[in-house]
């Protein structure tokens, strides 16, 4: 992803503004790959690498999920397999329901809004 | 089917892990490191190397910074509680001296509010050891006394207004001591979240 052809800030500003962004969609994107039912951590993960290119460290996503369920977006429960190791289960709530369809129309509107924003500053770039 | 072979990389890892949630009641961070070791289980088994699934993790104590920062601090930003602040900005201060001198400043105000408050409600009680007392000549220096009156020289500057003063000093210094250690939480939220 490379937006800085005009090149003004810094390189660390740019990867800065990128992390914040990636962190801050993070949290709609959990509880988006929860939306069709039931998920482990490491499921959660997976699917957030195949469907988008949020996660930076692994390690942020556990926490996350764990604030979630705090914060009663989510519940979890243990599963044992027969692997051999637990797992635990992510679900969203009805609570979590509500704030997911909430921060979806959200996010469909920023988005659109900014995209209007940048559609003059992407045609000049070309 | 066996349990995986636990390799020792994993329990120094979970125990560093351990060490750095320190301050979190202990089922919660019991519950934090099973999953996290069925997660590295589970990665190893499918085949990657232990050495870029720990990788992957990040180190023990960004993860426990994680942790820390997204569960007792989002509880202490709404918190009303001084124990409730001051827990939180103990956790965030990470070794550095303005996290330090914040703490420090947040607690000293909370102590004075405290101090303020119960000799207003002392003032009531024994109204005459209680009191701001200021010189009768020379350089206005008031001291506060709980536990009998002024030295000789001094006299008595509030009388009964010591208990609304005393009062509203506690509360106008309770809620800036939290509007500051709410003001620090965020901050450090934020800075966090830029990593």
């Amino acid at each position: 992803m490379t937006i800085t052809k005009h090149g003004e800030p810094p390189p660390d500003a740019d990867d800065k503004w990128e992390t914040q962004l990636r962190k801050g969609c993070l949290e709609l994107a959990i509880l988006g790959s929860l939306w069709t039912g039931r998920r482990y951590g490491l499921e959660i993960l997976r699917s957030l690498k195949r469907e988008s290119e949020l996660v930076v460290s692994e390690g942020t996503v556990y926490p996350l999920l764990s604030r979630l369920r705090a914060d009663g977006l989510l519940e979890s429960e243990w599963v044992e397999t027969e692997s051999g190791h637990p797992r635990k289960y992510y679900r969203l709530t009805p609570r979590g329901r509500r704030r997911a369809t909430q921060m979806a129309r959200l996010w469909t509107r920023f988005a659109s809004n900014i995209a209007e924003l940048l559609a003059p500053l992407q045609k000049g770039g070309r | 089917m066996d349990r995986p072979t636990i390799d020792p990389a994993v329990e120094r890892y979970l125990e560093r892990l351990r060490s750095r949630l320190r301050g979190m009641p202990a089922s919660e961070v019991d519950e934090i490191l099973r999953e996290l070791r069925g997660h590295v289980e589970e990665r190893v088994q499918s085949g990657t190397p232990l050495r870029e699934v720990l990788q992957a993790l990040g180190d023990p104590e960004s993860v426990a910074a994680e942790y820390q920062t997204e569960r007792v601090t989002a509880r202490a930003e709404c918190a009303r509680s001084p124990l409730a602040i001051l827990h939180g900005l103990m956790l965030l201060r990470r070794g550095s001296l303005a996290g330090w001198t914040v703490l420090g400043l947040t607690a000293l105000v909370y102590a004075w509010a405290f101090v303020l408050g119960g000799a207003a409600v002392e003032k009531l009680l024994s109204p005459r050891d209680v009191g701001i007392w200021v010189n009768e000549s020379g350089p206005l220096w008031p001291r506060l006394t709980v536990d009998g009156p002024g030295p000789a020289g001094t006299r008595e500057a509030l009388g009964w207004w010591m208990v609304p003063f005393g009062m509203l000093a506690c509360l106008t210094m309770v809620y800036a001591a939290n509007q500051l250690g709410h003001w620090w939480i965020r901050r450090s939220r934020r800075r966090s979240e830029g990593r």
